[in-house]
């Protein structure tokens, strides 16, 4: 069996230089304004309108993820929190706006310039099964990023494997086995232990656990706040599960159709929020006792592609005004490190 | 007894493969009731789908289901030809899915799917034949029912116009016009997003009141069999191991799977430190350890639980548990 040696320390001490180089002060990453939309509809009827329509996915979201915090992104499917961690990783590219990285801006970065800060950002899929070559063992699945960016000489590779699957709390047994071999916990294991192969300062983990069982779905999660614990590592953690990100994050953004419509610490939120859909979202949770009859929510949801003036959340708010309908609202800083974007907050 | 609806008695249900077959679902005894809204809990793997989809025969053609009996309101399933339960399934026993986008016809207008239902339920009654003669204004008011108001701009849509939510409300009415006696909910919410499923769980219970029908809620969320469930049957690889009113489950789990698994659960309802885990992970159905399912797993295992599988202790107050630490039954 693999012990504790001193390549894990060699590893901390390599985590621990890189966060000295820049100053302490500045976000690990800072993401400004950035929007990202997708085309619509190439067909017919783009070709005979005016020009072919877009769907914000994101748009003009701002926030920064200090070094060492856990950052949830929370929000219903369709609101964007996954384009934003793919944005950030470059997965795609956005239309504006900025992703500042240690100070260094990469949201234009060439290719070639780029790959030294993608092993800084690494990424946990919410389905492991997919996100692993199925013709490809663990040890080569581990292997290639390994070699790719010359992390180490290649006669430490094994170790390196093995200590990264270790962490993660699998047995090093599982090398030579095939993804089908493995169960869900298992492969979202080896998911993880690539991303920690690479000492990434931020890792983006999209709802790792959405997939899991029950019982799988804890161990997870522990392993997650035991890395973060251990090696201080940033994460956004993206969730559609309020009380995960509860569980595991510092502090929470709520996401709704592409927009950041409130930020603030766990407690913050989680005692005193102030915009109607985090209020609905919060109504949502309970368990046993408290009936069905909490958030009752109105009607249709906002459509993305049709509906672009006024605030996202207009059709399903209990508490609009007129002056909703024009635009959406700024965002305003409420109180240190809680923002939010609602015109009606005062009254809730 | 009258009021029981649909009884299973040491159902089996296993796959052919390779010339031997594996069974996923092993001796499972069920009642549901009139009325009653029974939660089938339990991981992926656990049997629960699969054990719903045998009282449906929905099962692709390798499945083998045995069963000692499988009756519902007096008629013995077991005995049915293919042609004869085709004509009960959708009828008097219906089936709402997990992915409504998959139950819909996507070239066809929702409009085409109720119409299609009306007509073949007015084959089965003049009550019905005379519904299905205005089957447009019928439609209408059962969308109202399940909570669509603009029925009719509804039915002009294609499904992949609707979003998951609406879709959903629109299977559930499908499903609801030939007024089954028993409804087997399939994880009905899990593809949706929270706001919308407590909106369809809501809808869910509201049926229930009004509805005098049966239902079997399968969902692998503690949480929401909490908030719909009279009563609650936890699977762990293929069998029951705990069956009994949801309150008194939710109060006093016995079996230490249905510890785990509240623990688990409930833990996120409030702010805590450390989550508990459940050690390893479900047994493979070709690799089950002998004894016990659960034993390797379990905090309490004792050299007894390897020996034999633990039979279904009675422990009272309609409670039942396969666990060797409350007797040997």
């Amino acid at each position: 069996m693999w012990e504790e040696s001193a390549t894990s320390a060699a590893f901390c001490m390599a985590m621990v230089e890189k966060a000295a180089q820049v100053d302490k002060n500045t976000p690990l990453l800072s993401v400004r304004e950035l929007l990202v939309r997708f085309k619509l509809g190439d067909g017919l009827a783009a070709a005979l309108s005016r020009g072919p329509s877009y769907l914000k996915a994101v748009d003009e979201v701002s926030f920064d993820v200090g070094r060492g915090e856990v950052l949830g992104l929370v929000g219903e499917s369709g609101s964007g929190k996954t384009t934003i961690g793919k944005a950030i990783l470059r997965l795609y590219e956005p239309q504006s706006g900025s992703i500042v990285v240690n100070g260094v801006d990469i949201t234009r970065m060439g290719d070639r310039a780029l790959k030294h800060y993608r092993r800084d950002l690494q990424m946990v899929f919410q389905d492991p099964l997919s996100s692993l070559n199925p013709r490809h063992t663990v040890r080569t699945s581990l292997r290639t990023p390994l070699l790719l960016h010359k992390i180490c000489p290649s006669s430490e590779v094994e170790q390196r494997i093995d200590e990264a699957l270790t962490r993660a709390g699998l047995s090093p047994v599982f090398k030579p086995r095939y993804p089908h071999e493995l169960s869900g916990g298992q492969l979202q294991r080896v998911a993880i232990a690539r991303a920690l192969t690479m000492s990434p300062g931020l890792v983006v983990a999209d709802e790792p656990v959405s997939k899991l069982d029950v019982s799988v779905r804890a161990q997870i999660l522990n392993l997650f706040k035991d890395l973060q614990a251990k090696f201080g590592i940033s994460i956004i953690f993206i969730t559609h599960d309020l009380r995960v990100a509860r569980y595991l994050c510092h502090r929470i953004g709520v996401m709704y159709f592409g927009k950041l419509v409130e930020i603030a610490s766990v407690e913050e939120l989680f005692t005193a929020p102030k915009h109607p859909y985090t209020k609905a979202l919060l109504g949502t949770l309970g368990a046993e006792g408290e009936n069905l009859d909490g958030a009752q929510v109105a009607g249709e949801a906002f459509n993305p592609a049709a509906d672009t003036t006024g605030c996202r959340y207009y059709a399903r708010c209990p508490m609009r005004v007129d002056h909703c309908k024009t635009a959406h609202p700024p965002t305003e800083t409420i109180k240190p490190g809680h923002d939010i974007a609602c015109y009606e907050w005062r009254r809730s | 007894m009258s009021d029981v609806t649909l009884t299973l008695r040491n159902l089996s249900t296993g796959f052919k493969m390779g010339g031997r077959v594996m069974n996923v679902v092993r001796e499972v005894d069920l009642e549901v009731r009139k009325g009653e809204m029974l939660g089938l809990i339990g991981e992926s793997g656990s049997g629960k789908t699969v054990t719903g989809m045998s009282i449906l025969r929905l099962l692709p053609e390798n499945a083998v289901t045995e069963a000692d009996t499988l009756d519902f309101l007096g008629i013995d399933l077991l005995k049915l030809s293919t042609e004869q339960f085709r004509e009960m399934r959708g009828t008097r026993l219906a089936m709402v899915f997990q992915d409504p986008v998959g139950a819909f016809n996507p070239a066809k207008k929702i409009s085409w799917h109720l119409k299609q239902v009306f007509e073949r339920a007015g084959t089965k009654s003049p009550a019905h034949a005379e519904r299905a003669k205005n089957w447009r204004a019928s439609a209408i008011k059962l969308l109202a029912d399940v909570g669509i108001p603009h029925g009719a701009n509804v039915m002009r849509q294609y499904p992949h116009q609707l979003s998951g939510g609406m879709l959903q409300r629109t299977l559930i009415a499908l499903v609801l016009v030939f007024e089954p006696e028993l409804i087997v909910a399939d994880e009905p919410t899990t593809n949706l997003d929270n706001i919308v499923e407590r909106q369809i769980l809501r809808l869910f219970r509201d049926l229930q009141k009004r509805l005098d029908c049966a239902f079997l809620y399968v969902t692998h969320d503690m949480t929401i069999a909490a908030v719909l469930c009279d009563r609650i049957a936890v699977m762990y690889a293929g069998s029951i191991v705990e069956i009994g009113p949801t309150k008194q489950i939710f109060a006093d789990p016995k079996h230490p799977y249905t510890q785990g698994l509240l623990a688990s659960a409930l833990a996120l309802d409030t702010k805590t430190e450390r989550l508990q885990e459940i050690p390893g992970e479900l047994p493979s159905p070709g690799k089950l350890p002998p004894g016990c399912l659960f034993e390797p797993r379990c905090k309490f295992a004792k050299p007894e639980c390897r020996a034999k599988e633990p039979a279904m202790v009675d422990v009272g107050g309609e409670r039942h548990v396969r666990c060797v630490l409350y007797g040997h039954g």
